[in-house]
């Protein structure tokens, strides 16, 4: 165990005011733990029809984004998610071989609240398959 | 390190007699047996006292005599027997490195080395006790 550790309650203890308060008086850890949890405990999905190339600001919740795109040989998407716009840290890419046949493939990705987010084509002439977006609240 | 005995002031077949016999019968439990073939529960430190916690998570400060009866649960996972707890070899060890430190950072767990207590003392050298 280490130098510091939580206590463990025992037959006879008495419960301090400090081990109350800390996990359960009014903004103890359990009730923030609860706050915290009800932010992500549902979620909202929306097609919304976006665009390659277009830099989009995300709201304010964590938002997922699911994106398939019909690639061909040599062609390429890099995906950027950054707290700046333009968005210029790549989080992945969507890419086809010099000799391949079409491909479809996808990626998930997630965007914090406020950040900018984009789908930018690097090389040839991809297109956008399917775009779906949640947000967790 | 305060053991159940020190704390309650009383030795274990007192306190199984006056606390823990009423308590079952309470809830209708028949007296228990002695578990003697189940392996012993490790005592360890938390806070200056030296417990033995239950697989349902509850704790009981450790007695001197090593029986142990968990009064959340009253041994149920073992047919409400009482069952063996054991302190570390080390215990004498554990102790005198452990006097040094504040109530809230006197916590040692099976598997740390006296060595590594040691280690932690010099690391919090500012904060230990003068102890005589």
């Amino acid at each position: 165990m280490a130098w510091v550790a939580g206590a463990d309650v025992t037959t006879g203890d008495l419960i301090t005011a400090a081990q109350w308060n800390t996990y359960l008086g009014a903004g103890g850890d359990i009730d923030l733990l609860k706050i915290e949890t009800d932010k992500i405990d549902d979620i909202s999905q929306t097609i919304p029809g976006n665009a390659d190339d277009t830099i989009y600001l995300n709201g304010t919740h964590f938002r997922l984004v699911c994106v398939s795109a019909d690639l061909d040989a040599d062609e390429k998407y890099q995906i950027f998610v950054e707290n700046a716009t333009p968005p210029t840290i790549q989080i992945g890419e969507l890419s086809n071989g010099a000799t391949g046949d079409r491909i479809t493939p996808s990626i998930t990705f997630i965007v914090p609240p406020g950040w900018y987010y984009e789908v930018s084509t690097e090389a040839g002439a991809p297109s956008i398959d399917t775009w779906v977006e949640w947000d967790l609240h | 390190m305060i053991t159940a005995n020190q704390f309650f002031k009383i030795n274990w077949e007192t306190y199984r007699q006056m606390v823990i016999m009423p308590a079952m019968a309470k809830q209708g439990i028949s007296q228990a047996n002695y578990d003697e073939v189940s392996p012993a529960l490790e005592a360890y430190v938390n806070h200056g006292r030296w417990i033995v916690k239950c697989e349902c998570k509850g704790a009981e400060k450790a007695w001197e005599e090593g029986w142990f009866m968990c009064r959340s649960c009253l041994n149920a996972g073992y047919k409400h027997q009482y069952r063996q707890s054991v302190f570390p070899k080390e215990r004498i060890g554990i102790e005198k490195l452990l006097t040094e430190r504040p109530l809230l950072n006197r916590n040692w767990y099976p598997g740390e080395t006296l060595s590594q207590l040691k280690a932690e003392n010099r690391e919090h050298t500012s904060e230990l006790l003068e102890v005589n």
